[in-house]
C-alpha cells in the first residue's frame, strides 16, 4: 500500500511545511522505508495542485535534515537511518493513537497531551 | 457516402458495446466518474480515427492516388495517419484532466514510471506488428525490382501478369509491389505512431492522480487508459502491416511466387488478430 499525504491550502501552515512534516513523519514511523523513491517534484506538485517550487522547498529541507537524498539518476529517495527505529516507543505511540481513536480524542488534543507529557517529563536526554 | 456512414455507425456501435458490456460499476464515485471520462475519450478518439480511416479508404486510392510522386503512397500511409489522428485526440484529452482545486488535496507518495504500462496483451500486439512490419518492409525493399514498385516474375511459371497484362514469365515483372518507395515512408510513419504512442503513455503517467481513489485504483485507471492508447496504436500498425502484406502477396501470387498465398493468409490473419485486440474489453 502506498503512503499518502494530505494538505490543506487554507491552513496557516505553509503547504511546503505540511508536505515536509508529513513526509518526515512517514519516514520516522517506517511507513516510507530507506531506499523508497519519492514522486518527482513535478508529479507531486501536479497531484497536490501546488507550485513546483513548493515541493522543491519541502524536498530540499528534508534533504538538509538528512531524511532524503537526491540523486541525478534515481531522483529523491528516503535516506537510510531516517526511521526512528525505537521499537518500544513506536509500539507505545501506536497504542496511544489506537486508544485516542477509540476514545474519540481529536488529533490536536493527542498532540497537546504528548507535548504536555514531554514538558513535564524532565529534561530530554 | 451512405456506405461510409453505415461503416462508421457499425464500428462506433461496436466500440460502445465493447465499453459498456460487462462493465462493473465501481462503488467509488471518483472511480466511476473517471471511467466515464475515459470511455468518452475512447469513443471520441475512435470515431475521429474511424472517420479519417474511412475517408482515407475511399479517397486516397482514387482521388488522391497521384497526390504524391509515388502513386498510391498516400493510401499506404492511410492506416498510420488514422492511428496518429486517434493518438492526437487521446493526447489532447489527457491534457484536460481536472487539476486539484479544493481546500484539501491528497497525493500518493509513489513514484510513477516514465510511461504508463498497458496490459501485456496490448503491448505485445503493438511490438509484434511493429517488428513484423519492419522485417517485411525491409525484405520487400530488398527483393523488389530496381524501380521499387514491382517484383520479378518467377522463372518456372507459364504465364504471368504485369500490371494486368500477360507477359512471358522470367523476363517480366509484376506490380504494384511495396519496395523502398513505399517501404521507407511507411516505416517512418510506423515509427511516428510508436513515438506518438510513447508520448501519450508519458502523458497518462504524468496526469494528476484522481482525487478520492486509492493508489491501486489510480494505477488501474492509468493502466486502462494506457491499454486503450496501445490498443488503437496496434490497430493502426496491424492494418498497415496487413495492407502492405496483402498487396505484396497478391503481386507475388500473380508473379508465380509460392509465398504469395502465404503472405495473403498472413495479411488476413494479422488483420483479424489486430481487430480482435482492438475490440477486447478493457474494464476493471
Amino acid at each position: 500500500m502506498s503512503a499518502a499525504i494530505l494538505i490543506d491550502v487554507t491552513s496557516g501552515v505553509p503547504p511546503y511545511e505540511q508536505i515536509r512534516t508529513q513526509v518526515a513523519s512517514l519516514i520516522a514511523t517506517g511507513a516510507l522505508s530507506a531506499g523508497t523513491r519519492l514522486p518527482t517534484v513535478r508529479d507531486l506538485a501536479a497531484d497536490l495542485g501546488v507550485a513546483v517550487g513548493t515541493v522543491v522547498r519541502a524536498y530540499r529541507e528534508l534533504e538538509a535534515a538528512g531524511q532524503v537524498v537526491s540523486r541525478r539518476r534515481t531522483g529523491t529517495v528516503v535516506a537510510p537511518g531516517g526511521t526512528l527505529g525505537n521499537a518500544p516507543v513506536q509500539a507505545a505511540v501506536d497504542a496511544l493513537v489506537t486508544a485516542a481513536r477509540r476514545s474519540g480524542v481529536s488529533d490536536d488534543d493527542v498532540l497537546a497531551l504528548v507535548r504536555g507529557a514531554l514538558m513535564g517529563g524532565g529534561a530530554p536526554s | 457516402m451512405v456506405l461510409v456512414v453505415i461503416i462508421i455507425a457499425l464500428l462506433a456501435s461496436m466500440v460502445v458495446f465493447s465499453l459498456r458490456a460487462k462493465r462493473v460499476v465501481p462503488t467509488e464515485l471518483a472511480m466511476s466518474r473517471s471511467l466515464r471520462r475515459m470511455n468518452n475519450t475512447t469513443v471520441v478518439a475512435t470515431l475521429a480515427g474511424l472517420v479519417f480511416a474511412s475517408w482515407a479508404w475511399f479517397t486516397f486510392p482514387t482521388a488522391y492516388v497521384n497526390a504524391t510522386s509515388v502513386p498510391g503512397l498516400l493510401a499506404a500511409l492511410g492506416p498510420a495517419l488514422a492511428g496518429l489522428v486517434y493518438l492526437g485526440v487521446t493526447a489532447a484529452s489527457e491534457g484536460t484532466w481536472r487539476l486539484p482545486s479544493g481546500d484539501q488535496r491528497a497525493a500518493f507518495l509513489a513514484r510513477r514510471p516514465l510511461f504508463s504500462r498497458a496490459f501485456p496483451w496490448a503491448t505485445r500486439a503493438l511490438w509484434v506488428w511493429a517488428g513484423l512490419l519492419t522485417v517485411l518492409l525491409v525484405t520487400f525493399g530488398l527483393i523488389a525490382e530496381p524501380d521499387g514498385r514491382s517484383l520479378r516474375n518467377a522463372p518456372d511459371v507459364g504465364s504471368c501478369l504485369a500490371d494486368g497484362v500477360p507477359v512471358p514469365c522470367g523476363g517480366g515483372a509484376s506490380g504494384p509491389f511495396p519496395g523502398w518507395p513505399y517501404g521507407v515512408p511507411v516505416l517512418v510513419a510506423a515509427l511516428l505512431v510508436v513515438a506518438a504512442t510513447l508520448a501519450v503513455l508519458h502523458l497518462v503517467a504524468r496526469r494528476p492522480a484522481v482525487w478520492g481513489t486509492s493508489a491501486t485504483d489510480d494505477e488501474l485507471l492509468r493502466a486502462i487508459s494506457a491499454t486503450r492508447v496501445v490498443r488503437g496504436a496496434q490497430l493502426s500498425l496491424g492494418t498497415s502491416l496487413a495492407g502492405i502484406t496483402f498487396f505484396a502477396g497478391a503481386t507475388a501470387s500473380n508473379a508465380g511466387w509460392w509465398w504469395g498465398w502465404v503472405a495473403i493468409i498472413l495479411a488476413v490473419t494479422v488483420l483479424g488478430a489486430s481487430f480482435g485486440v482492438a475490440m477486447r474489453r478493457v474494464n476493471p
